[in-house]
């Protein structure tokens, strides 16, 4: 414990000496523009590193916003497209591929960090690094980093007869049976409260689902190094199936329903697989009685992966000026050892040793071990388009009944062409 | 169509016609209203409860209130749609004289210029708008929300034909006694077009009121939104069930201003919306 | 007839009209142009724009989402057109026959018109809910406690072609009653003098007459039908609907736009939707100047 401690201050102490070195050595009066997206318990640490970091660095002035998560992203384009771009930005891995093709995302500046090499920076992350790495080269610094794994609802469980140690199902082909047992209906069979379901209508948890499952069988949405289409597959179909056979076939749950998380929340779900480690604190306030199970495989499974992992990188503007990216650097080596007090006041994550020592308790390690071996999915320029012609797919074969033999082949096609474009634009801008 | 000025004959088979019709025409509007005063779970109980069995006065606005701005909302579409009445009925007025009243070179160009602009969907002009404030950097500002749409080329057209009805003599009249061209706007013009200019502010009222498309684009701030969009955080919350009495007393407050245009100048609204429609 | 001596005069009908003159051109009449001109580039707002002459257009015949919304941008005007045609129509007949409480049942019937668009789209949202109102009287007495209304993808355009019929409705039919109140009494007074029946009457003297009304109320309808939005976006509960059954051209505007930020794309579509617009306003002169 003891040890822990002075490590952590140790760790503080060395970041605040490099900054004030750094500070001494660049004069000049400095503005840094910073934009974080919502998320409330995280803002009043963020607002006091600002002032230890003003403090620290008298010529570095620091001007910090918060946007609404559901406009971030938007705020963000339009403010690039405009020049008037914050200095620093955090965004999620899903979105950070459009960034690197438009060349918004400067590469991490080591020496401004204060980092001997890059070998540090991954002995600190890991895997958490490889939302954020291009071309071999890193653009930023994980402020957060996810996984999903399952949360059971202890007492819907319990009424079941079922034990969620015991009786979780180790693969996805026994869980229909499992989750019938835990779904309760109305005399027209149709799901008054369901077992377990996938979560349709949120886009985000559905991609880091639904692309773990397909990679779980070794397949995938997207071939990363040839920027291709890889759905059509036997495999991928096989996959798809098992989706929609959930909602068509064992009438366990379907995109017309709740989104899992809000009716978990409820007290209206007996499992959902689309909570990261930040959810500990939300089920604690909704009174949910909870274990942490890692999701099921496949089992074929090739790989052993649980339920995506994704991350909140903290980059810079590449478009600034060379004086405002070195003092934004500085400050996101500052922030960024910051994270053992992030996490214990904001359950952000990210898997660096001392915040890792931090989180011992049983539910938490679950999801350790399961980032370690988490994946995650396929960064594609054109996310949203992707991600909804994906949806529009599953709707099509799951409420419009269409068979997957007919829309997945169409649906390979679509995601082809949106990539193509964006792959002809960025040729056509000489990238 | 009647003979005499008695009461209207009463024939069964036509009233209970229209009584099946009109009860069903206004029933999601009655549930809207009802449902503003159920506590949230009786809203969705089934069989449907025809009147709140647990009435609660105002606890659905409050909670609508506390979850979203929505007085900033009912501010700002107000803002929006007067702002809209007013510069529109003014500015169509004065220009509907100028075309109808005057012969200056151009006179036919330039009208035909205007109501050409009434067949543009706004669909077309929705990006290009957008990137042109944003050059002005009026983006989520209130000038962004409400200049691009102030002047409407209808209140022109409409207001266009009933200038032209106005006596020349009048006209001729105020400028023998010295009155200049504004003048006789201001004082002679406006006054003989009262109920047409309010006609006319009673369909653009209930055009800006509903409109949603350009500040959907246009804000980001939440306390910058108006009505209709801000109606849309009740019924799709993000990452969060829909509040259905929030979302119900919320349209309640969406739909008086227009219900009380309606109940005290019908005559007017009802001229006013046919105005709108006959302008082939 | 005073003749006007002083030309000077009328030099103020051009500051008159200047204002909105002015305005147009700014927030009208240059964004149109401006719009023809983004459909030719590809933009995305984080890169500059680049020419890609027609490509847009070219690229939007393979384009699955442009031919879906096409197709049921079509499908929802026939809907919001012809029905709510003949039942307008069929209303105004009814209310402008006398008979006692006609005003008061008129004024109920009128008043899905008062509540702004979003207003209807989020009541019938509640309404339409798949274990809601609307499945309890239409399949409540038969046990039946589910009905996906607006998540299958049949239904899910029906009920936008329902909800948007049951909101105008009232407003054609006072059109209808503005056109039957022009019917010249005499004709129907010497009709009924010579033994008409009220059908007779209808199809004899009636028709005939609203033909002008009746060209107007196609033209309006389908008009307001094409640029069909805000219904779409606030009833689905994700706009598009079940496997894009309802995404509409005007819906595809603001997704191209503003959520894939294909700014050039958006500007396409848009543009092929004027131009739909356009024939149908030509359709519509054409009739009328027959009609005249």
């Amino acid at each position: 414990m003891t040890l822990r401690r002075l490590a952590f201050a140790f760790a503080v102490g060395v970041a605040v000496q490099v900054v004030v070195g750094l500070g001494g050595a660049a004069a000049q009066q400095v503005t840094l523009k910073v934009w974080m997206h919502e998320h409330p318990p995280r803002i009043p640490i963020d607002k006091a590193i600002v002032a230890e970091f003003e403090k620290a660095n008298p010529n570095i002035k620091i001007q910090y916003d918060v946007l609404g998560v559901a406009e971030y992203s938007t705020k963000l384009l339009t403010a690039f497209a405009s020049g008037s771009g914050p200095d620093i930005f955090n965004q999620t891995s899903a979105l950070v591929a459009q960034y690197f093709t438009s060349r918004i995302m400067a590469p991490v500046d080591l020496a401004a960090m204060g980092h001997a090499n890059e070998k540090v920076l991954q002995d600190l992350y890991g895997s958490g690094l490889d939302g954020i790495r291009f071309g071999g080269r890193l653009y930023g610094i994980p402020t957060e980093v996810s996984n999903y794994a399952c949360y059971t609802n202890n007492t819907i469980w319990k009424e079941a007869g079922l034990d969620p140690m015991k009786d979780f199902p180790r693969t996805w082909e026994e869980f229909p049976a499992i989750a019938e047992k835990l779904t309760q209906r109305d005399a027209n069979g149709v799901p008054r409260r369901r077992g377990f379901d996938f979560n349709w209508p949120s886009a985000g948890a559905f991609w880091n689902s639904f692309n773990a499952l397909l990679q779980q069988r070794g397949g995938t949405l997207v071939d990363e190094a040839t920027y291709k289409a890889a759905l059509d597959t036997p495999t991928n179909h096989r996959t798809f199936q098992y989706l929609i056979d959930w909602a068509a076939k064992h009438r366990l749950g379907g995109p017309q329903y709740t989104d899992s998380r809000t009716d978990f929340l409820g007290g209206k779900l007996g499992t959902d697989c689309t909570f990261g480690i930040w959810g500990i604190p939300q089920m604690h306030d909704a009174k949910i009685d909870f274990t942490v199970r890692p999701a099921p495989r496949f089992a074929d499974a090739t790989s052993d992966n649980g339920m995506n992992a994704y991350a909140y990188y903290m980059m810079v503007n590449a478009r600034s000026s060379t004086a405002v990216q070195k003092a934004a650097w500085a400050y996101v080596r500052y922030y960024s050892d910051q994270a053992e007090r992030l996490f214990a006041g904001s359950g952000l994550f990210v898997p660096r040793p001392e915040v890792a020592a931090r989180a011992i308790d049983a539910n938490s390690r679950v999801f350790l071990d399961e980032l370690k071996k988490a994946k995650f999915p396929p960064r594609v320029v054109g996310y949203s388009q992707v991600l909804d012609a994906v949806m529009r797919g599953r709707d099509r074969m799951i409420q419009g009944g269409e068979p997957a033999a007919k829309v997945l082949p169409e649906l390979n096609k679509d995601i082809d062409v949106i990539l193509q474009r964006e792959r002809a634009r960025a040729e056509a801008l000489n990238r | 169509m009647f003979a005499d000025f008695d009461k209207p004959p009463f024939r069964p088979l036509l009233f209970m016609a229209a009584l099946l019709l009109a009860v069903v025409w206004a029933f999601p509007i009655y549930f809207m209203v009802t449902s503003a005063f159920k506590a949230e779970p009786e809203i969705m109980a089934l069989p449907i409860h025809w009147w709140p069995q647990d009435f609660q006065w105002l606890g659905r606005f409050r909670e609508a209130a506390d979850f979203a701005p929505l007085w900033w909302y009912f501010f700002n579409s107000s803002l929006f749609a007067v702002t809209h009445v007013v510069i529109t009925v003014f500015f169509g007025a004065l220009a509907g004289f100028g075309f109808a009243k005057y012969d200056f070179p151009g006179r036919t160009l330039l009208f035909y210029f205007v109501i050409c602009t009434l067949m543009i969907p706004f669909q077309i002009l929705v990006v290009p708008l957008f990137i042109e404030i944003r050059l002005f950097g009026w983006e989520n500002t209130y000038a962004g929300l409400v200049i691009p749409g102030l002047m409407h080329a209808f209140g022109v057209f409409m207001m266009r034909q009933y200038a032209a009805d106005l006596p020349d003599e009048l006209l001729e009249a105020g400028r023998i006694d010295g009155a200049s061209e504004f003048y006789l706007f201001l004082r002679i013009v406006l006054p003989l077009l009262t109920p047409a200019l309010t006609s006319l502010a009673i369909i653009i009222f209930i055009w800006s009121w509903g409109a949603f498309l350009w500040p959907l684009v246009v804000v980001q701030d939440r306390e910058l939104n108006v009505l209709s969009v801000g109606l849309t955080n009740y019924s799709q919350p993000y990452q969060q069930v829909p509040m259905w009495g929030a979302a119900m007393a919320a349209s309640t407050i969406a739909t008086i201003p227009i219900a009380c245009l309606f109940a005290f100048f019908q005559r007017y609204f009802i001229k006013g919306l046919t105005a709108a429609a006959i302008k082939g | 007839m005073l003749k006007r001596t002083r030309l000077g005069r009328h030099w103020w009908g051009l500051v008159f009209v200047l204002p909105v003159v002015l305005f147009f051109a700014v927030f009208s009449v240059f964004p149109v142009l401006f719009g023809f001109a983004i459909s030719l580039t590809d933009y995305n707002l984080l890169d500059e724009p680049f020419y890609v002459g027609f490509d847009n257009y070219r690229n939007l015949l393979d384009d699955r989402l442009f031919l879906t919304a096409f197709k049921n941008t079509l499908v929802f005007v026939f809907g919001a057109t012809l029905p709510v045609w003949i039942l307008s129509l069929a209303v105004a007949v009814l209310f402008d026959q006398a008979f006692r409480g006609r005003e008061f049942l008129k004024t109920l019937f009128f008043l899905p018109v008062l509540p702004p668009v979003v207003v209807v789209a989020v009541i019938w949202r509640l309404l339409l809910h798949p274990n809601g109102v609307m499945t309890w009287f239409a399949g409540g007495h038969q046990g039946i406690t589910e009905i996906p209304w607006l998540a299958n993808t049949t239904l899910a355009p029906l009920a936008m072609i329902v909800v948007h019929d049951w909101a105008v409705i009232p407003f054609f039919m006072v059109i209808w009653l503005a056109g039957l109140a022009g019917v010249p009494r005499e004709l129907r007074e010497a009709a009924r003098l010579d033994g008409a029946s009220s059908w007779q009457m209808f199809w004899h003297i009636d028709l005939p007459q609203l033909r002008a009304t009746a060209v107007l109320v196609a033209a309006l309808s389908s008009i307001n039908a094409f640029q069909t939005f805000t219904l779409q976006y606030a009833m689905a509960p994700d706009p598009g609907g079940p496997a894009n059954s309802t995404l509409v051209l005007g819906l595809l505007v603001l997704k191209y736009g503003f959520q894939y930020f294909r700014m050039g794309d958006a500007a396409a579509v848009s543009v092929v939707m004027f131009a739909m617009i356009l024939v149908v306003t030509a359709i519509q002169l054409g009739f009328n100047r027959r009609v005249r």
